[in-house]
């Protein structure tokens, strides 16, 4: 008895051919049993249910058991060992591209971690973009600060504000455990801390009650104080801390991540205390000491807010312009533009080092491009040859990635600390950036399997293999390394102007002399409460430092040049002026005698204040050069008399030399100086010593000195005056870092990238250059057309990148300090710096082609 | 697929050819299942899982000339190898060693 017809058909069509013949022996075999135990119909039922699915579940199970799982697992190790040993082969370039992409990853992760900490991330307030914070501009200079007056003014009259709010950072002595140091403390009014939206931990904010001249003394501490200083204890509010020898009584504390206003390497806040104005504060409108920050009413932009203040301080200041800005912009502002430039230096070296390594791996299709025809001959799909290829990039890219996480974590440090980057809480290599950085390795390995890829399909494999001049790949390798150089110009051209520009700025006449000389502040407590106290202490200091031996001068000042914010200013008069005229924008500066030989400021005219100089005596002014002319003209102003606001007259007894003070590049405005003695309230000196050698044992001494007069007072900030000066370099040179180590990185690719290209070029034409060395071609000559192209492709390079490298001039022209952006010596060292790169990069190819040995060239191409 | 453990299916399947004398092809294997099983079994299985075995190597097979009354088909002969035996048995003593002292407890219930 035979299968019926059906059945044999079904199985014919659905059994894979090996197992037809069997299989239908089987179904016979079994169908004629059923038949004779079971009868005919319920035999053709079993039959009807067992020969339909049998062909396609026996595929079925092959399929899942043997093909793709197991089988696609092994052909993924071996061919990963087989990818890691050609890589092996080739331990130069493969360590050239892991180094290059590695760093380009690393940099730019690095940037982008501090970007997104400074830039991107919204500032930790509530409403953040709805604060905004005060600017004047007074006498064509910009100020952040205000007066009390301005502030209750403003309060009062202001519809555009919701909130309005002043601060302003001081700093006090804390010892309560055994630790005397100098905390930052902020001195604020009552509404500051609810209009930031300061999360309250424990206790209250400060009130109005507070704010008040003769309140209680009380503070709001932060958290982080309160745990570090305070051990955290549970009891703290109510509790009594001295804060600069005062008993100030807890009442609140600010939870953590709430820190406002920290730049650079300065303490956290460790708490706010209340302005309590006292009585001649609320008098005197010249008083510009108090930062503003307000929130805008709902629905208002900052130009509105700022058009209303304008006119309601314009009735008290004509001179006075005021403005609000966005409070983001006033707490980052600074550091935006070194950011971004950074940030497209580093979008530039990253595309650069991607096109290197895409050219590197390019270069190796070529070797592997018999192995992939054989591969393609034997049946391999474009799917698996995409994945042979990939694996290359992959493991490039991974170890890469590996390098870039190391190089980020490094540069990151750099950045915060060369850059003062005003949040460094949050910067930091967080996940995001981690995230980043593979990103960045996972697109450019996809980018760089595609590279070779795009060529596969161009050409059958089988020629490619065969080809000998790829004339076209050539070509686009050319361009790539001629982009390289550009790219490498353009770069070095912003480093060389930075460098240029630091230079300058650090031989800058300051008008003082900074090296021999160090300062320290100090800070008389309350207890100091009488002026014959006050003055009677700085002149035992400044007396005891300066007879020391071997000290060339001390002094002190109220404001040290450099040494940060809290500028006074304002209008002098000379005595025979109009009662309506004067001169806008002067700065006071008090000063005990000594100082500008302390600091080495020169004395034009006249005298030095003296120690006779004091309270009871006429007063006296020293002022600088600028004001000097500006008041004088050219007639000597010694023995002339100024004044003040609408205050007594000085008599001026010397002209010094303007002091730089802000930054070295930007000029001294006018400034007036007085006597300490005459000065009633100048409780907060800054006091310099110079020393031959400066240095630590100027420090040791200058503490030992303090100590002896007062063992409770710290020298605050006592570091060398170039210290202060350097400092305010500090974005110059982080940008000329940056942006060295940047073109650094940028002639190892664009050498990476010419010897790419001479390499292939001479190899790709042994054949002709043996034919003319046997045709009589001298070697020497041979190596100079090499070099000759090598140099071709920088001059092309360089002349491509003088356009992009105007524009990219421009763009850092701001932190340059008045150095011309456009410096064609500049130039001309960057180009002659790409053209000797480009010969030490064609010099190993330009060897190997002037040793050509005809004879094995030409036996090895009859083979 | 580890080639560690035997699984049920299989573990019958080798049994059934053991069970025809040591070899045998797929329609009396089939059958000698039936039998002892109890239930009807889908010779597509037992294909799968000769095929399993095999590729396993707990099985070999040869094909041999069509005996009398086979309307000439060569068969496909499948017998255990020594490696197949091992695991059988060893699969026998898992199975036993699991057994051990629930006899009486499934009497019982």
């Amino acid at each position: 008895m035979s299968l019926p017809r059906w059945a044999a058909w079904i199985l014919r069509r659905t059994v894979a051919a090996d197992i037809e013949a069997e299989a239908l022996a089987d179904f016979e075999e079994l169908f004629r049993e059923r038949v004779e135990r079971l009868g005919r119909a319920r035999a053709l039922g079993w039959l009807a249910a067992n020969v339909a699915g049998f062909g396609l579940r026996v595929r079925w199970a092959d399929w899942r058991d043997g093909r793709p799982g197991r089988r696609a697992r092994l052909d993924l190790a071996s061919d990963l060992r087989a990818a890691t040993r050609g890589l092996a082969r080739r331990p130069g370039m493969v360590t050239l591209a892991v180094l290059t992409l590695g760093i380009g990853i690393g940099a730019t992760t690095a940037v982008f971690s501090a970007v997104r900490g400074v830039l991107l991330r919204p500032l930790p307030f509530n409403d953040a973009d709805r604060l905004v914070a005060g600017r004047a501009v007074l006498g064509g200079s910009e100020q952040r600060v205000f007066s009390a007056p301005d502030f209750l003014d403003l309060e009062r009259e202001s519809t555009t504000l919701s909130g309005i709010a002043t601060y302003s950072l001081q700093s006090a002595t804390f010892s309560d455990d055994g630790r005397p140091t100098r905390v930052p403390l902020m001195k604020v009014s009552a509404g500051f801390l609810p209009l930031v939206g300061a999360p309250l931990l424990r206790g209250r904010l400060l009130t109005p009650e507070d704010d008040r001249a003769g309140a209680p003394k009380v503070v709001v501490v932060a958290e982080a104080f309160w745990t570090t200083r305070l051990g955290r204890a549970d009891d703290v509010i109510g509790r009594t801390v001295a804060l600069g020898e005062v008993p100030h009584t807890v009442v609140g504390v600010v939870g953590a991540g709430f820190d406002f206003f920290r730049t650079g390497a300065a303490d956290p806040v460790a708490g706010w205390v209340p302005n309590a104005f006292p009585p001649w504060r609320l008098r005197v409108r010249n008083a510009f000491s108090y930062e503003l920050v307000a929130r805008l009413a709902e629905g208002i932009d900052p130009a509105r807010a700022s058009a209303e203040t304008a006119a309601v301080l314009g009735r008290v200041h004509p001179e006075l312009t005021a403005s609000w800005i966005p409070l983001e912009e006033h707490l980052i502002g600074t550091a935006r533009r070194p950011l971004s430039l950074v940030m497209g230096a580093v979008a530039l070296l990253f595309g650069l080092t991607l096109a290197n390594v895409v050219g590197l791996l390019h270069a190796r299709l070529d070797e592997r491009a018999e192995e992939l025809a054989a591969r393609s001959a034997l049946g391999a799909s474009r799917g698996r040859l995409a994945l042979l290829l990939g694996l290359d990039a992959g493991i490039v890219t991974g170890l890469a990635g590996l390098v870039g996480l190391g190089v980020a974590a490094l540069a990151l440090r750099g950045i915060v600390a060369a850059g003062r980057l005003p949040r460094p809480v949050d910067v930091q290599i967080d996940t995001a950036a981690l995230l980043w950085v593979l990103a960045v390795s996972g697109g450019s390995a996809l980018l760089l399997s595609l590279a070779p890829l795009g060529r596969l399909g161009r050409t059958p494999l089988l020629e490619r293999s065969r080809e000998r001049e790829p004339r076209r790949r050539d070509r686009a390798r050319r361009a790539m390394a001629t982009l390289q150089c550009a790219l490498g110009f353009v770069v070095l051209v912003g480093a060389g102007l930075l460098g240029r520009a630091l230079a300058t700025l650090e031989r800058a006449d300051l008008g003082f002399d900074p090296r021999d000389a160090i300062a320290f502040r100090v800070s008389l407590p309350d207890r100091y409460d009488a002026e014959a106290k006050i003055t009677g202490f700085f002149h035992s200091l400044v007396e005891s430092l300066a007879r020391e031996p071997g000290t060339i001068a001390a002094g002190a000042i109220d404001l040290l040049p450099f040494g940060g914010h809290g500028d006074v200013s304002g209008r002098v008069q000379r005595d025979d002026m109009a009662s309506d005229e004067w001169i806008e924008g002067v700065s006071y500066r008090v000063v005990t005698p000594g100082f500008f030989g302390a600091i080495g400021a020169e004395l034009l005219r006249g005298r030095d204040l003296a120690w006779t100089d004091r309270s009871g005596t006429e007063p006296v002014a020293v002022i600088g050069r600028l004001l000097a002319v500006q008041l004088f003209g050219q007639t000597d102003p010694v023995g002339r008399s100024v004044r003040i606001g609408g205050g007594d007259p000085l008599r001026i007894v010397g002209v010094v030399g303007d002091l730089r003070g802000e930054h070295p590049g930007r000029p001294a405005g006018p400034v007036l100086y007085r006597a300490h003695a005459q000065r009633e309230d100048e409780s907060v000196m800054s006091v310099v010593v110079r020393r031959p050698g400066g240095g630590r044992a100027a420090a040791a001494l200058a503490e030992r000195r303090l100590a002896e007069l007062d063992p409770t007072l710290p020298a605050d900030e006592l570091a060398p005056m170039a210290g202060l000066v350097g400092d305010a370099l500090v974005e110059t040179r982080f940008l000329a870092t940056v942006f060295a180590v940047f073109s650094g990185l940028a002639l190892l690719v664009a050498i990476a990238g010419i010897y790419g290209v001479m390499a292939s070029f001479v190899s790709s034409r042994t054949r002709e250059i043996g034919i003319r060395v046997a045709l009589g071609a001298e070697p020497r000559s041979l190596f100079r057309q090499v070099l000759g192209r090598g140099a071709l492709i920088a001059a092309a390079g360089i002349l491509a990148g003088v356009v992009p490298a105007l524009v990219g001039a421009r763009a850092i022209a701001g932190a340059l300090y008045g150095a011309s952006p456009y410096d064609p010596a500049v130039g001309l060292a960057a180009g002659v710096l790409i053209g000797l790169v480009a010969i030490a990069a064609t010099a190993v190819p330009g060897r190997r082609a002037a040793r050509v040995d005809p004879a094995a060239t030409l036996r090895r191409d009859r083979v | 697929m580890t080639t560690k453990n035997l699984g049920g299916f299989e573990h019958q399947v080798l049994l059934a050819v053991l069970r025809l004398g040591g070899a045998a092809h797929s329609a009396p294997i089939v059958l000698e299942m039936e039998d002892r099983g109890r239930q009807s079994v889908s010779p597509a299985a037992v294909y799968i899982a000769l095929r399993r075995l095999e590729r396993r190597g707990l099985v070999t097979s040869h094909s041999r000339p069509p005996e009398e009354g086979e309307r000439g088909r060569p068969r496909r002969v499948f017998a255990p190898t020594p490696r197949g035996l091992r695991l059988l048995k060893q699969s026998r003593e898992t199975l036993l060693r699991y057994w051990q002292g629930l006899e009486p407890d499934l009497e019982r219930s």
